[in-house]
């Protein structure tokens, strides 16, 4: 029998309606049971999946709605676990699941606040103003000085994340193995100079075809022009790139996405040698942080941010890896712009404090003569209509820019 | 508001419950659903949903001056409009203006003035005209299809003119709204008509429907991208020829998970609403030849473009050149629908030239199998009042066969899916140059000594091809085994479903491929 004949729905489409018993040989329910079937089955995905349901309610914007979906979310959570629901997930991620893995963020942070700083102007507070400290210190100790290097923790972080807290917090039931550094990392020759006068303290070294430069490019939205244009302006035999963009992503929200896990990571299993970095596009918005909401562009925001802007850099201030933290470019919209030209202030001005970072300004790259936004340069379109990402042409313009103050220290030019 | 997100799935459950609740009262359940489908499209942008009203209310208007006289017209609205054929004619003509207006602004305005830009460029004249850098509204391509069906349909005398609360339903209906399936006045409508049947709902196939367009989106869709194809075709020097054939193929996998994904997830979602949606895709990487696979590609598009392009530009009428020429130009326009760059024209140019060939090759054989073939495409494909190469009828007799793998059949499938995966190479593509580096790299430096080479991501594209060939007809027979189990049977099934969904996903999802479009 062929197929289609017992499928009204291909011929006309509405016709079964009318003789549904005798054309449609698939069993076919009334509304009230397929609402039933649809509510159940949203109802046990929810219970089977109920750690992601929590994930995702934090995730929401600040506000009534996730309040109330993150009570709902805990609430399946707990009857979830009440009935061994969630053992299905469990067993998966445990089998699938790389990201249960846990890195040790405060040990590299404890590495990095010990490099030798170039200087310590604007070095950002402990604590924001209006927050409280954390009430979770960390269980694991600062590591020595002289290692760097530090593989996953096999012990899941117990709990969920809280999304206000700083990411410090949330590595409070880790625990680490530590051992020695790379090989391959631990050369030291005198800091070279970076372009614009700060040190570096990376080593440079010999690339070759055998042992080519390892460069990672990542971020936000925005990188993923970025990351488009280190792909087609360096050498494939003497670069070994990676490139890491995530969408919607960056650093007010480790619920989200928790950079500095995903960092630490990076640092541990496959540390690169050259780090370009990006941020900004999703950061500028109003933040709970231990109960209390903070407005953009209120001290107490600024503050809160250049705290989680000080910890990802010193996080990423190893003693061998050259940090470029590029600046966000001009956007069209006026109030959007002011938000990012007060981040990029603050990139600016923890970065001069660091010894491995350096802050790459791409503000007037992207402006015209009299220092507006400007969709073309040179007659090129360079940002995609919504009037903030790049488009490709656009990255590959700003990373040979950032290109040319890395290339020359690894003889790549 | 995408489909694999939580926010949609509340919003589903609450229009569900809500349209079951009220289906008794057509008024009612329209307005609601226009308010939901409102609510839907502005999770985008709300601003855009002006654009939707504006739409409505001038094809309405339209609709009902161009509706066809008496004599050729089944509705009371036309019998009381009965205008001149020439005003009928005029205000078609300002509908269609109107449509292709809104659609070429915010579409196609820029592409063209940077288009004239390079020329003038290229003749030593450096100019920087003005462009509009507006945000595409998402799904403009496709709710400007539907409107121009109507208002073409209406004129034709083949659909009466609805009021205005059928066409604000039949235009803004959430499932097709943003990426199609592009469902005709004349398939919706009659539906919207009928009082909705609250005691046939066919569960099982909506469920699995549902349930197969999340893996493919989520899952196959992401890893795919992630895995090889963005990284190579966002800087393809860095990789092997291989490794870019892999991502070809990849893509090709890509494409169709995404967009048939969606399509599959808006046809059940209809059917769960009680509407009857055509079906898109019919295992499109199953095909034989070019004009099999626009038979089974994308077919809501496929048979837009035969009705209400290639017969109105002559169809098959005045002979071999001038059929050539129509297909030609169909496909190429085609071509254009789907994105405002040059790569999206030299696509369709691609398949309008391999169409071309091929039918040109296969009347040259003249082979007895040949002749048989076109007779039998001839007979199930194009029914009067000329022949399409472009896509299905609505005929059940005009669906695509799956004839037996044989060696020559093999070779004919072999070729034809290497000739669509070349076209994706161009659809994929951001600009002719990156297309050339591709087809450079490609052929100079197939292999190098350390080519990165995944075996998941090989694996998955195997096992994509391979679900193209499975029997139809078993999965139609799996699909009524299934609906003879409980429904709370279904419900835990869909339930496990996600949770593989949700373990393999990767966390946010991207948008749908052909939102942009």
């Amino acid at each position: 029998m062929n197929e289609s004949s017992r499928n009204p729905e291909h011929r006309n489409p509405g016709h079964d309606q009318q003789n549904p018993k005798r054309q449609n040989p698939r069993r076919t329910v009334s509304a009230s049971q397929a609402i039933w079937g649809v509510l159940a089955g949203l109802l046990i995905a929810a219970l089977f999946s109920s750690g992601s349901l929590v994930d995702l309610a934090e995730r929401q914007e600040f506000g009534t709605t996730r309040d109330v979906a993150l009570s709902a979310a805990r609430g399946f959570d707990r009857f979830s676990s009440f009935f061994s629901l969630d053992r299905p997930a469990s067993a998966l991620s445990a089998v699938f699941d790389e990201n249960e893995t846990t890195y040790d963020v405060e040990s590299l942070i404890a590495i990095g606040r010990e490099q030798p700083n170039v200087a310590e102007p604007n070095r950002a507070p402990d604590n924001p103003p209006d927050a409280t400290t954390p009430s979770t210190e960390p269980t694991i100790p600062p590591s020595e000085p002289t290692t760097n290097t530090l593989p996953p923790t096999t012990t899941t972080a117990e709990g969920t994340t809280d999304a206000t807290a700083p990411t410090s917090t949330t590595q409070a039931t880790t625990t680490t193995t530590i051992v020695p550094p790379n090989p391959t990392t631990t050369t030291t020759t005198t800091p070279p100079a970076a372009p614009d006068g700060a040190p570096f303290s990376a080593n440079r070294r010999q690339v070759s075809q055998n042992n080519p430069l390892k460069l990672w490019v990542g971020g936000d939205s925005q990188t993923l022009a970025l990351t488009r244009g280190f792909g087609r302006i360096t050498s494939p035999t003497l670069v070994d790139y990676t490139r890491d963009p995530h969408i919607s992503s960056g650093l007010t929200r480790p619920d989200y996405l928790d950079w500095p896990q995903r960092l630490a990571k990076l640092l541990t299993e496959n540390r690169p040698e050259v780090l370009v970095i990006m941020f900004g596009g999703n950061d500028y918005q109003d933040v709970y942080y231990n109960g209390q909401l903070l407005k953009r562009p209120s001290q107490a925001w600024l503050d809160f941010y250049r705290t989680r802007v000080a910890e990802a850099m010193d996080l990423l201030n190893q003693p061998d890896v050259e940090v470029i933290w590029v600046g966000v470019p001009i956007m069209r919209d006026e109030f959007f712009a002011t938000g990012m030209a007060h981040l990029n202030e603050i990139y600016q001005s923890e970065a001069a404090s660091r010894a491995s970072i350096r802050y790459f300004d791409t503000w007037e790259m992207f402006a015209d003569s009299n220092g507006n936004y400007t969709d073309r340069i040179d007659g090129q379109l360079v940002r995609e209509s919504d009037g903030i990402h790049l488009t490709t042409t656009g990255g590959v313009l700003a990373a040979e820019e950032i290109w040319a103050t890395i290339a020359p220290r690894w003889g790549l030019e | 508001m995408l489909f694999p997100t939580f926010t949609f799935a509340v919003f589903f459950v609450i229009v569900l419950c809500v349209g079951w609740l009220i289906h008794s009262k057509p008024v009612l359940w329209k307005l609601f659903m226009v308010g939901a489908s409102y609510v839907f499209y502005a999770w985008w942008n709300p601003s855009f949903v002006l654009l939707l009203v504006a739409s409505t209310l001038v094809n309405t208007i339209c609709g009902r001056i161009i509706a066809a006289p008496p004599n050729t017209s089944h509705g009371p609205s036309a019998q009381a409009t009965n205008p001149s054929q020439a005003l009928r004619k005029t205000v078609l003509f300002l509908a269609i203006a109107y449509n292709l207006g809104v659609l070429g602004f915010f579409k196609y305005h820029d592409f063209f003035i940077s288009s004239i830009e390079d020329g003038l460029n290229q003749l030593g004249w450096s100019v920087n005209l003005p462009l509009l850098r507006v945000v595409l509204p998402v799904g403009i391509s496709f709710f400007t299809f539907q409107a121009l069906s109507y208002v073409i349909d209406v004129y034709r005398g083949k659909i009466s003119a609805c009021d205005l609360l059928d066409f604000a339903v039949y235009l803004a209906f959430f499932p097709q709204l943003v990426a199609g399936p592009i469902v005709r006045a004349s398939e919706f409508l009659p539906q919207l008509s009928q009082r909705l049947n609250p005691l046939n709902i066919d569960i099982t196939r909506a469920g699995i429907l549902i349930a197969s367009g999340l893996f493919k989106k989520v899952v196959i869709s992401s890893y795919l991208a992630d895995a090889l194809v963005d990284d190579v075709f966002g800087f393809p020097e860095r990789f092997s020829g291989l490794e870019i054939l892999l991502a070809i193929y990849g893509y090709s996998i890509q494409i169709y998970a995404d967009f048939s994904g969606y399509t599959d997830i808006a046809i059940g979602v209809a059917m769960l609403l009680g509407f009857r949606f055509p079906e898109n895709f019919n295992q499109p990487y199953r095909a034989t030849s070019i004009q099999d696979f626009w038979r089974r590609w994308h077919i809501t598009l496929s048979s837009w473009l035969r009705d209400f392009l290639y017969i109105p530009l002559g169809g098959n009428r005045g002979g071999k050149f001038k059929r050539d020429r129509n297909l030609f130009l169909t496909m190429l326009l085609g071509g254009l629908w789907h994105g405002a760059a040059w790569p999206f024209v030299v696509w369709g140019a691609y398949q309008g030239g391999g169409l071309l060939v091929e039918r040109r090759f296969a009347e040259l054989r003249g082979s007895r199998q040949t002749r048989r073939t076109e007779r039998r495409a001839t007979s199930q494909t194009f029914q009067a009042p000329s022949q399409n190469p472009l896509a299905p009828s609505q005929n059940l007799q005009a669906r695509p066969q799956n004839p037996p793998m044989r060696l020559t059949t093999l070779l004919k499938w072999l070729a034809t899916f290497h000739f669509i995966c070349v076209g994706w190479l161009f659809f994929r593509s951001e600009t002719l140059d990156d297309a050339a580096d591709m087809f450079r790299q490609l052929f100079t430096s197939f292999l190098t000594p350390d080519p990165k080479l995944n075996s998941v991501f090989v694996g998955v594209i195997v096992c994509a091809l391979l679900m193209q060939m499975l029997s139809r007809p078993a999965l139609a027979r799996l699909q009524t085994n299934i609906s003879r189990l409980p429904v709370w049977i279904m419900a835990l099934g869909f339930g496990a479903w996600v949770l593989v969904i949700e373990q393999f996903g990767p966390e946010g999802v991207a948008p749908f491929i052909y939102f942009q479009f």
